[in-house]
C-alpha cells in the first residue's frame, strides 16, 4: 500500500494507517459533536456558491421547460381563463365576508387571523435534492409548511444552520397530509414521485374533476390551505378506495423562491 | 506563492462545480475529477486536501463528515491502485464510481425527475469516456492520458 501514492520522499508511517486513523478521528469527533462549528463555518462559505449555482441552473433549464410545456400551453391558458373568471366572481363575495369576519373579530376581541402564523420568503438553493436557504435569525424548523403562490407544496425536513431540506408532497417518502375536498370528502395526500395524489377516499364518495382540495388541519399544518384541484380519478375494480390525481398548478422546480409558514 | 494561488483556484473551482452539481443532483463530475486531482499531489498536501474537500463535500451535500471522507478515500485508493500498476480496467474504476453514486442516491433519497435522470445518464456516459481515455493509459490517445502523466511524474 505504501507504494500506491505518488511520493517524493518515503514516509515512515504507512499512508493507509494515517488515512484510517484520520477517518476514525473524524467519526468520533462527529459523534461527540465537535465538528458542528466547522459545519456552520462551511455553510457560511458555501452559501453564496449554492445561491449562484441554483440561479444559473434555473436560467439554463428555462428553455427546456419552455419547450416541454409548450404543447400544453393552449389548453392551460384556456383553463386558467376559466378559473380566472370563476375566481373574479367569488372575489366580491369573499371581500364582503372578510370585512364581516374582521368586524366580528373586533367585537369578540380576537386578533386578526393573518398574524397568527409566522411567514417568510426564502430562496431555493437546490433542485436535485430540494433545499432552501436559511439565515441564523429565520424561524424555519422541521415540519413547517412550504408554499408557492399560496399552494402547499411540501414541508420542511432536516434543518441546519444555513439550509433546510424540503420534503415535497410529490415525493413518495414524504409525510402524508390529511386533506378534504370542497364537498367535504376527506383523504390523504401523498406523492408517487411524479404526481400528487389524494388517496384513501372511499369508493362510494363522489369526487368531481376540478374540485379544489385543501388541508384538513393537523399538527403543524393549518386547515384550508390550498393543495391543488382534482385533475383525474383512478378507480380500480374491487378496491374499497379510489385515488385522485391533483394538479397543483405550481412546481418547486419552476420557482426561485418559496414561502415558509409556521 | 504560485502554488498557493493554484490551490486556492482549484478550491474555488471545486466549490463552484460541486454547488452546481448540487443544484441538479449527484456529484457526478466532481467525484470523477477529484480523486484524480488529489492523486497528483504530494502525500501530506494530499491528506490535508482530502480532509478539507471532504468537509466541503459533507457541508454542500448535507452528508455526515465520516461518509464524505470515506467516499473520497475509497475513490482515492481505487484511483491510485489502478495507477500503481497502470492497469487498463475501465470497468473497475467505473464500478467504484457507480457504487459511490448509488450510496449517495440512496442516502439523499434524491427525487428523480425527468431532467435530472437525463442529466445523470449523460454524465455517466461522459465519466465512462473520461475514465476510458483520460484516466488511464490508452494506446490511441497517449497525449490525453493522465495515467501516462502520472507515470512520467513517478519516473522523474
Amino acid at each position: 500500500m505504501k507504494r500506491l501514492l505518488v511520493t517524493t520522499k518515503e514516509p515512515q508511517i504507512p499512508h493507509w494507517l494515517i488515512a484510517g486513523g484520520l477517518l476514525i478521528i473524524i467519526g468520533v469527533a462527529e459523534l461527540v459533536g465537535v465538528l458542528q462549528p466547522l459545519r456552520r463555518f462551511g455553510e457560511q462559505i458555501t452559501q453564496p456558491f449554492l445561491r449562484t449555482s441554483s440561479a444559473v441552473v434555473y436560467s439554463t433549464l428555462f428553455p427546456y421547460r419552455m419547450i416541454t410545456n409548450a404543447h400544453q400551453s393552449y389548453s392551460r391558458i384556456q383553463d386558467l381563463e376559466l378559473r380566472y373568471s370563476e375566481v373574479l366572481a367569488q372575489l366580491g363575495e369573499l371581500q364582503s365576508l372578510r370585512a364581516e369576519n374582521e368586524e366580528l373579530r373586533k367585537v369578540l376581541g380576537v386578533a386578526p387571523s393573518d398574524i397568527r402564523h409566522k411567514r417568510m420568503i426564502t430562496t431555493i438553493i437546490g433542485y436535485g435534492q430540494p433545499l432552501i436557504e436559511k439565515h441564523a435569525q429565520d424561524f424555519i424548523s422541521e415540519g413547517n409548511m412550504v408554499l408557492i403562490a399560496q399552494t402547499l407544496i411540501g414541508r420542511i425536513g432536516k434543518v441546519s444552520e444555513g439550509q433546510a431540506e424540503v420534503q415535497l408532497l410529490l415525493h413518495p417518502l414524504s409525510q402524508s397530509i390529511l386533506a378534504k375536498t370542497e364537498s367535504g370528502i376527506s383523504g390523504i395526500v401523498a406523492g408517487n414521485g411524479r404526481q400528487v395524489l389524494l388517496k384513501e377516499v372511499p369508493i362510494e364518495a363522489e369526487l368531481k374533476v376540478g374540485e379544489q382540495v385543501t388541508t384538513l388541519g393537523q399538527l403543524g399544518i393549518q386547515s384550508d390551505v390550498f393543495i391543488g384541484k382534482i385533475q383525474s380519478l383512478h378507480r380500480e375494480d374491487g378496491s374499497p378506495t379510489q385515488t385522485a390525481i391533483l394538479d397543483q398548478g405550481v412546481s418547486f422546480y419552476e420557482s426561485r423562491v418559496v414561502e415558509v409558514r409556521q | 506563492m504560485r502554488q498557493f494561488i493554484r490551490y486556492t483556484g482549484f478550491f474555488f473551482l471545486f466549490l463552484s462545480l460541486l454547488s452546481t452539481e448540487r443544484a441538479i443532483g449527484l456529484p457526478c463530475l466532481t467525484l470523477a475529477i477529484l480523486p484524480l486531482s488529489l492523486s497528483l499531489l504530494h502525500p501530506w498536501i494530499k491528506v490535508g486536501s482530502w480532509i478539507v474537500l471532504s468537509i466541503f463535500l459533507a457541508v454542500i451535500y448535507h452528508l455526515p463528515f465520516v461518509l464524505s471522507a470515506g467516499i473520497l478515500l475509497f475513490l482515492l485508493i481505487l484511483t491510485e491502485y489502478r495507477f500503481q500498476f497502470f492497469q487498463r480496467e475501465t470497468l473497475k474504476l467505473f464500478s467504484g464510481w457507480i457504487i459511490v453514486q448509488g450510496i449517495l442516491f440512496w442516502y439523499l433519497r434524491l427525487p428523480l425527475t425527468f431532467a435530472n435522470m437525463i442529466y445523470h445518464l449523460v454524465l455517466s456516459g461522459l465519466v465512462l469516456l473520461f475514465i476510458r481515455y483520460w484516466y488511464r493509459g490508452q494506446d490511441k490517445l497517449p497525449q490525453l492520458s493522465i495515467a501516462e502523466r502520472v507515470k512520467k511524474v513517478r519516473l522523474s
